[in-house]
C-alpha cells in the first residue's frame, strides 16, 4: 500500500466564465521514500494538483476523486482535521522564495509556528529547535540568522527557510512546487541537493514539480507528464526517459536543447499553444497540437495502456510508429 | 532609529517655516483691512489710524513677520483683535472642545471601520460584505452636516436623550462634557468611518492573496489564525497611510461640526474670527493646523517603521 495515492482527482474551479476543469482524472501514488517528478506545460495544472492535496485551493473550487494519506482520505476530512494534516504530515515548498514569507515576522518566529502547531514547542524549546532546523538546510550562522527579516535574506537563504519550516514537523509527503525556478543556476543545484539528501535521510515521500526535465531526470524514480489537467504518461524515470510513448512527451523533450548539441535551425517546439482550460476540446486534449491526430482522437479520450513495466501513456496511437 | 528621528524633526521645522510663509503671504494678500473691519467702514481715517498704529499694522510686512515668529519661539502669539486677550490663551481655551471632538472621532471611526472592514472582508460577496459596502457608500454620500442634524432630530428633540448642541466647559462634571460631544464625534467620524472601512477591507482581501498567507496556511494555520497573524498587521499599512491623510480632513472639518452643533471650539474660533478679520487668530489657528498634521503625518511614519521592518532599513 502506498503511503499517498490519489485516484482520479478532478478540480473544477471558478472563473469568470463558469466553472472549469484544472484537473481532469489524475491518478498517481507515492511510496515511503519515493520520488514523483511531474512535468508539463505553464498552466496544464500541476500547481492546482499540488494545492487540492494540500486543501488549498483557491474560493469556489470543487474536488473530487480520492487524495489517500496512510489510509485516510484528505477529501474527506473537515477543514479543522485538514489543519492538523497541513504542515503536518504533507508539507510544501512554493516557486516563490521572495514573496513566500511575511515581510514583517522574523523568520525565527515564521519556522517556530508550526512546531507550536504541531508540536507544541514554545519558547526556548520552539528556539532550540529552529536552530536546528536552519543548521540542517545550511544556513550560515543560524543564531544569526534566527532574528533576521526576510528582506534581508537572498532567495538561496529563504528558499533554504522554507525548506526548514516544511520539515519542522517531520511531513509523510514534501511537495516542491518548482522550488528553484526563481533562483540562480548554482543556487538551484545546491537546494535541489538539500531536498534530495532531506528526502534521503527522513524516508518522506517527495512529489517533484518542474518544467526542468533535467532536474526530474536526476532527482526522481518515478515521472508523471501532465497535459490540460490530465496525466498522458507515467512511469518510472529510466524507463521513460529512455522510451517516450506520448507524442506529448516526445514533442516536450524534443523542446529542450541539450547541453553540446549543434542546432541549425529553430529550436524544436510543439505548435500551437496550451488551450484555454475552458476551452480543451472534448477527447485528448492534445489533440490539435498533435503530429499524429486522426479522427479517433476527437472521439472518447484515450485510457492509460501499458508501454512498458510500470510505465503507461494515453494515447490512441501508441502502436504506431515512435 | 534616532538619525530617523532628528532627520524627521528637520523636516518638521522646515514645513513648518514654509507653511508660515505662505500663511503669511496669504493673509497680506487677501483683501480685508482688520481696522476697518473693527471699526466699520464710515470710521474716521485719524481713528482708523490709531487703531492700525496699536495693532502694529503701520510697521512694514517682514518686520511684522519676524516679530511673529519670534514671539512663536516664546511662546507668545500675541494678541486678539476683537477680543483683546492672548491668542494662546484662546487656543488653549477652546482646544479643551476641539482635542476631545477630534481625537474621539478619529478613535471611533479607526474602532469601527477596523472592525467593520475585517468584517467585511472576511465574508467577501456575501450578506454582511454587501451590507458594509453599502453603508460606507451611504456614509460617503451624506454630507457631514446634514448628517449632524439628522442625528440631532432623533436623539435630541425626539429621543431626548443627548443635548442638541453647546458645551459647558469640563468644570461641571466629565459626563456632562462627554454627553455634549457624542453626537458632534459620531456625526465627525461618518464619513471618515466610510471611507477607512473601504480601504480596511481592500487591504485586507489584498493581503490575504499574498504568497505568505497561502504559506501559513500550508503551515497548518486555520484561516482565522492566518488573518489574525499574517494578515492584519500587513493590511494595516495602507489604513495608517489614509487615516493619516485623514486627520487633515479631521482638523478643517471641525470647522464645519462646530458651527453645526455650535461648539466653542478653535474650529469656531477661527470662523468667527474670519468674519471679524482677527489676522492674528486666524494665522496662528492656521499655523497650529498645519502643525497637527506634520506631527500626525510624522507619528504616522514612525508607525510605520513599527510596522514594517523594511523600512527601518531605508531611513
Ligand atoms: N485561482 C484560479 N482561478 C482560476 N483559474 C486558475 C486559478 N489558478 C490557476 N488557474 C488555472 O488553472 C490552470 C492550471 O494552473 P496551474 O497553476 O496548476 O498550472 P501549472 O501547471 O502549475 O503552471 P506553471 O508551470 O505556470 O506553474 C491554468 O490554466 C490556470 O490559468
Ligand atoms: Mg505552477
Amino acid at each position: 500500500m502506498a503511503l499517498l495515492s490519489v485516484d482520479d482527482l478532478h478540480v473544477e474551479l471558478q472563473t469568470n466564465r463558469g466553472m472549469v476543469p484544472a484537473v481532469r482524472g489524475v491518478s498517481f501514488a507515492v511510496e515511503a521514500g519515493g520520488t514523483l517528478g511531474v512535468v508539463g506545460e505553464s498552466g496544464c495544472g500541476k500547481s492546482i494538483t499540488a494545492l487540492a492535496l494540500m486543501g488549498l485551493l483557491p474560493e469556489g473550487a470543487r474536488v473530487r476523486g480520492r487524495i489517500d494519506l496512510g489510509g485516510t482520505d484528505l477529501l474527506g476530512l473537515s477543514e479543522d482535521e485538514m489543519c492538523h494534516v497541513r504542515g503536518n504530515r504533507i508539507a510544501m515548498i512554493f516557486q516563490e522564495p521572495m514573496t513566500s514569507l511575511n515581510p514583517v515576522h522574523r523568520i525565527g518566529r515564521q519556522i517556530a509556528e508550526p512546531l507550536r502547531l504541531h508540536r507544541g514547542l514554545r519558547g526556548a524549546n520552539a528556539r532550540d529547535e529552529v536552530l536546528r532546523l536552519l543548521d540542517r538546510v545550511g544556513l550560515p550562522d543560524p543564531a544569526k540568522r534566527i532574528d533576521a527579516y526576510p528582506h534581508q535574506m537572498s532567495g538561496g537563504q529563504r528558499q533554504r527557510v522554507m525548506i526548514a519550516m516544511a520539515l519542522s514537523c517531520e511531513p509523510d509527503i514534501l511537495l516542491a512546487d518548482e522550488p528553484t525556478t526563481a533562483l540562480d543556476v548554482t543556487i538551484q543545484g545546491q537546494i535541489l541537493d538539500l531536498i534530495n539528501e532531506l528526502v534521503d535521510d527522513s524516508g518522506m515521500g517527495l512529489i517533484l514539480i518542474s518544467h526542468d526535465l533535467g532536474v526530474i531526470g536526476e532527482t526522481t524514480d518515478n515521472v508523471a507528464v501532465m497535459y490540460g489537467g490530465s496525466m498522458v504518461e507515467q512511469g518510472p524515470t529510466d524507463s521513460l526517459f529512455e522510451h517516450l510513448a506520448h507524442p506529448y512527451s516526445q514533442g516536450l523533450f524534443a523542446a529542450v536543447p541539450r547541453v553540446g548539441e549543434r542546432h541549425d535551425g529553430p529550436l524544436h517546439t510543439i505548435p500551437g499553444t496550451v488551450p484555454e482550460l475552458a476551452d480543451l476540446p472534448p477527447g485528448c486534449a492534445f489533440a490539435d497540437r498533435c503530429a499524429k491526430a486522426s479522427d479517433v482522437c476527437w472521439g472518447p479520450a484515450p485510457g492509460m495502456a501499458e508501454v512498458g513495466a510500470a510505465h503507461h501513456a494515453a494515447c490512441h496511437h501508441l502502436g504506431g510508429a515512435v | 532609529m534616532s538619525v530617523f528621528l532628528a532627520r524627521r524633526f528637520v523636516t518638521f521645522l522646515i514645513t513648518i517655516f514654509g507653511a508660515s510663509v505662505i500663511i503669511f503671504l496669504l493673509l497680506e494678500v487677501l483683501p480685508g483691512d482688520p481696522a476697518l473691519t473693527m471699526l466699520g467702514v464710515d470710521a474716521p481715517e485719524s481713528a482708523v489710524k490709531a487703531i492700525r498704529l496699536e495693532l502694529g499694522l503701520d510697521r512694514p510686512a517682514h518686520i511684522r513677520y519676524v516679530d511673529w515668529i519670534a514671539g512663536l519661539f516664546q511662546g507668545e502669539m500675541g494678541l486678539s483683535y476683537v477680543y483683546k486677550v492672548p491668542v494662546t490663551e484662546l487656543i488653549g481655551q477652546r482646544l479643551q472642545v476641539t482635542l476631545p471632538l477630534a481625537i474621539g472621532a478619529m478613535v471611533v471611526a479607526t474602532l469601527v471601520s477596523l472592525s467593520l472592514g475585517i468584517f467585511a472582508a472576511t465574508n467577501h460577496n456575501r450578506l454582511g460584505d454587501y451590507g458594509v459596502m453599502g453603508f460606507s457608500q451611504l456614509g460617503l454620500a451624506i454630507p457631514d452636516f446634514w448628517f449632524g442634524i439628522l442625528l440631532i432630530i432623533l436623539f435630541a428633540v425626539i429621543l431626548q436623550w443627548l443635548p442638541s448642541g453647546g458645551f459647558s466647559g469640563w468644570d461641571d462634571g466629565v459626563w456632562r462634557g462627554v454627553r455634549s460631544l457624542m453626537l458632534p464625534v459620531f456625526t465627525q467620524a461618518l464619513s471618515l468611518t466610510a471611507i477607512m472601512t473601504r480601504v480596511t477591507r481592500s487591504s485586507v482581501l489584498e493581503v490575504a492573496r499574498e504568497d505568505y498567507v497561502r504559506t501559513a496556511r500550508a503551515k497548518g494555520l486555520s484561516r482565522r489564525a492566518a488573518l489574525w497573524r499574517h494578515v492584519l498587521r500587513n493590511a494595516l499599512i495602507p489604513v495608517l497611510t489614509i487615516g493619516g491623510l485623514l486627520v487633515a480632513t479631521v482638523v478643517t472639518g471641525t470647522l464645519v461640526i462646530e458651527n453645526v452643533f455650535t461648539l466653542p471650539g478653535v474650529g469656531k474660533l477661527i470662523f468667527d474670527a474670519i468674519s471679524n478679520r482677527d489676522l492674528m487668530v486666524v494665522k496662528n489657528v492656521v499655523l497650529l493646523f498645519a502643525a497637527i498634521v506634520v506631527v500626525v503625518n510624522f507619528v504616522v511614519d514612525v508607525l510605520y517603521a513599527m510596522v514594517d521592518p523594511r523600512i527601518r532599513v531605508h531611513t
